[in-house]
Parts: C-alpha cells; sequence; structure tokens
C-alpha cells in the first residue's frame, strides 16, 4: 500500500522540489532542438486545472490531444463538457455542446495569439519567441522553462508560462499558464506516443 | 402532419399569452408587502464557502461564447461571478460586495460597454445578486400563480413562485408594459439547487444565457 502511494506521490512531488538555475543553457536548448525536430506527432491525454485564486476554487477538466506536424492540432475536452478544438494550419474549428464555428486565423489577431502560443509549446519551440524572456530552471526530475511575457498583449494576461520536460527532454511534461491576478491553469500531459501514425482526416476543418 | 400547423400555431399562442404582462400582475385584493429573504426565494447562490458551477453557454447578437461559470459567496457580502472558457481562459469577473455590483475584471477584447453592461445586468438578475433585503409586493396573478413583485417608474420585475415553497419557477423582466427578459429556473430537489437556468433578454443586444450545473 505504502508503495502505491509513493508511485502516485513521487511524479507530483518532483514539480514541487526546489528548481536551480540551468549552467549550461545551450546544452538545454540543442536538447529541446532536437526534440523539436525529431518529433512530427504528438498524441497525449491531459488534465487541466484552473485555480482560481480569489474564490480558493479549481476546476478540473480532462481531455485528449493531437499533434502532427506541421500546425495540426486537435485538442478535445471530454469533462466536464465537450469542446474541440481543431487547428489545420490557418484555419481554427471550434465545436462546443450547440455550436460549431470556423475561423480563418488570419482574420483574428486574438485566435492567432492563442494558436501560437498552443502549437509553441506543444513543440517546446516557444523558448525562440521574441515574445518572452526565458529562465531556464532544473531539478532531479525536471527541465523547467519560465518565460516572462515582453509584448504589450501579453503582460495584460499572463505574469508568466512555466513550461516542464523530463531529464531526457523527450516532450512537454507540464504546463502552467500563471496569470497577473496570480490564478494558474496547469496542464498535465501523460499516457503520451510520440510519433506515432496519425491521420490527417482527423484535423479536417470543414 | 397536417396537425403540425395547428399545434405549433397553439404552442406559439400559449408562449405568447403566457408572456403577457397583465398575466403577471398581482390581483389587487390578495396583495401585500414583503421583504425577501432565502425564505421567500431559494437563493441561486450557496451561502458563503461553497461554489457552485455550471456550463454555460452565451449567444450575444452573433457571438457565441461556452464555458464554464463559477459562482462563489468569497464572504458575507461578497460574491463573485466568474466566467471561463474551456481553455481555462478568465472571461469576466462579476463581483458583488455589499449593495454595489461591478465588473472587476473583462478579458480585454470582450470589453466593450455595451457588451459588458449587458453582462453584468443580466448575470445580476440570473443570480438574484440585487433581490435579498428588498421590499417587493406579494400575491397571486389571476392564473392563481403566486408571484413577488418589484415595480419603479420604468421596470417591473415578477418572480413567479412554484408549488413548492421558496422555489423560482421564473423570473420576468418589463420596460413599462414590454416584455425585456424572461429567465427560466430549474429546480434539482435531491441536490437543492437551480440546475438548469435558461434566460432571454429580448432589447439591445438580445442576450440568450443557458447555464447547466456540473459536479
Amino acid at each position: 500500500m505504502k508503495n502505491w502511494i509513493l508511485l502516485i506521490i513521487c511524479p507530483l512531488l518532483g514539480y514541487s522540489q526546489t528548481f536551480k538555475s540551468v549552467k549550461d543553457t545551450t546544452l538545454l536548448k540543442q536538447k529541446i532542438e532536437h526534440m523539436s525536430k525529431t518529433t512530427s506527432s504528438i498524441e497525449s491525454d491531459f488534465i487541466q486545472e484552473k485555480n482560481l485564486s480569489m474564490l480558493s476554487e479549481k476546476v478540473t477538466s480532462k481531455g485528449h490531444f493531437i499533434f502532427k506536424k506541421d500546425n495540426l492540432l486537435r485538442w478535445e475536452y471530454s469533462s466536464p463538457s465537450k469542446y474541440l478544438i481543431v487547428i489545420n494550419k490557418d484555419k481554427v474549428l471550434i465545436k462546443d455542446e450547440k455550436k460549431t464555428t470556423r475561423y480563418d486565423m488570419n482574420s483574428n489577431k486574438v485566435f492567432k495569439e492563442i494558436n501560437d502560443i498552443m502549437l509553441s509549446c506543444v513543440q517546446g519551440t516557444i523558448f525562440k519567441s521574441q515574445k518572452f524572456k526565458t529562465h531556464y530552471f532544473e531539478n532531479e526530475k525536471f527541465f523547467k522553462l519560465e518565460l516572462i511575457p515582453q509584448v504589450k498583449t501579453m503582460k495584460e494576461t499572463f505574469k508568466k508560462i512555466n513550461l516542464y520536460f523530463d531529464k531526457n527532454v523527450t516532450s512537454v511534461a507540464k504546463m502552467e499558464m500563471i496569470e497577473n491576478n496570480d490564478d494558474l491553469t496547469s496542464l498535465d500531459f501523460s499516457n503520451k506516443k510520440l510519433n506515432a501514425a496519425v491521420s490527417e482526416t482527423i484535423f479536417t476543418v470543414k | 402532419m397536417l396537425r403540425s400547423p395547428k399545434l405549433y400555431l397553439l404552442l406559439s399562442s400559449l408562449v405568447f399569452l403566457s408572456c403577457r404582462f397583465s398575466n403577471y400582475q398581482i390581483k389587487s385584493p390578495s396583495s401585500h408587502k414583503e421583504t425577501v429573504t432565502s425564505n421567500q426565494i431559494h437563493p441561486v447562490i450557496h451561502p458563503a464557502g461553497t461554489a457552485t458551477k455550471y456550463k454555460a453557454s452565451i449567444d450575444v447578437v452573433n457571438k457565441h461564447f461556452s464555458g464554464l461559470i463559477v459562482v462563489k459567496k468569497t464572504d458575507s457580502v461578497t460574491t463573485h461571478v466568474v466566467f471561463i472558457t474551456e481553455l481555462g481562459m478568465k472571461m469576466f469577473d462579476l463581483e458583488k460586495k455589499d449593495t454595489a455590483i461591478q465588473m472587476a475584471y473583462v478579458f480585454e477584447p470582450m470589453n466593450k460597454p455595451a457588451l459588458v453592461n449587458a453582462l453584468k445586468t443580466n448575470f445580476t438578475h440570473i443570480f438574484l445578486l440585487d433581490v435579498f433585503d428588498k421590499t417587493l409586493e406579494s400575491g397571486n396573478t389571476k392564473n392563481n400563480e403566486r408571484v413577488l413583485a418589484f415595480k419603479n417608474e420604468k421596470e417591473h420585475r415578477f418572480f413567479v413562485m412554484g408549488d413548492s415553497a421558496g422555489v423560482l419557477n421564473r423570473q420576468a423582466l418589463f420596460h413599462k408594459r414590454k416584455k425585456t427578459a424572461l429567465i427560466n429556473y430549474q429546480f434539482d430537489f435531491s441536490a437543492r439547487t437551480y440546475s438548469k437556468i435558461k434566460s432571454v433578454q429580448y432589447g439591445l443586444p438580445k442576450i440568450k444565457i443557458e447555464l447547466n450545473t456540473i459536479n
């Protein structure tokens, strides 16, 4: 029984262990670049937790996402409600329980911004963006990239975004978005499949 | 098939008739004044410390938003109504502190005065943020429904009660004698909460809101 409890708690402890600055950031950047280059597809379950600081309340959502190079993303929530986002290059489909809406990314600045963040976070390439200043940290289990927004539109919403990679830098393990009012949205990824064959039909936006 | 148009006409007439101002007016001999407490109307918002979460669908003119609404009384005088999208982005935070109701936060692309004002008014009505401790007229309508009514020069608000004590059935709002909004409530007796709320604002901007509780 104790072993089971340890097995459950240990992965969570990794995120809370103290992080120290990475000495050789060049090597870490190279590893992330390599990960991004060698990853053609990612499939993963996720658990999203939104912590509303003022209300001391947590809203938990669950879902599944599939990414395929280049710029194909299917982000699907199964609970508490069904909600689907499909990004197919510059086209976006959003389907909730009542309505399906299609957008052209180029006609909507906010969507373009969200799309850029989602795709670059999934691929881990967000550290290359000029929109953020990146700080690199590590502990025994994870590398942590702390991204501080540098542009006005981002600064208005986010205080920082944290990206966690496992020590082998094979994929993003967790993502945290901290808003200016200290509300926090975290995304934990599990059951990952890297570079599996993915049909393009699931990204159809018609 | 031939009966369908007749049925449609009949249903439309019933809906139309149920919306008429005169249907909500209290028969004068039976009316009296009451101060609204949670005994008169079962609150939509739970006492301090317990949050209620709803799946939310909001249609404003040609814009459609979906996400989650979290409502919580954070202390004896403060209540928050927070709307977040499925992606976790906070769209607005409506705060009631004592009697003051204001938007504590609005997501910048959504921050248009007409829209913000309409959302504030609608959610204030839906969650009965401005109702308790007010003195309302109470009585029965000509259809024998129990109604609590609030009137001033411009606005008439009618709270139509269900068969069970304190359970709100619907809320109708009129500007002078013209209907401006209708809110329907569905009460879950086992959970002692309003499990489904549907609101339509008919004026400008037209707003439809649907809320369904989640665990």
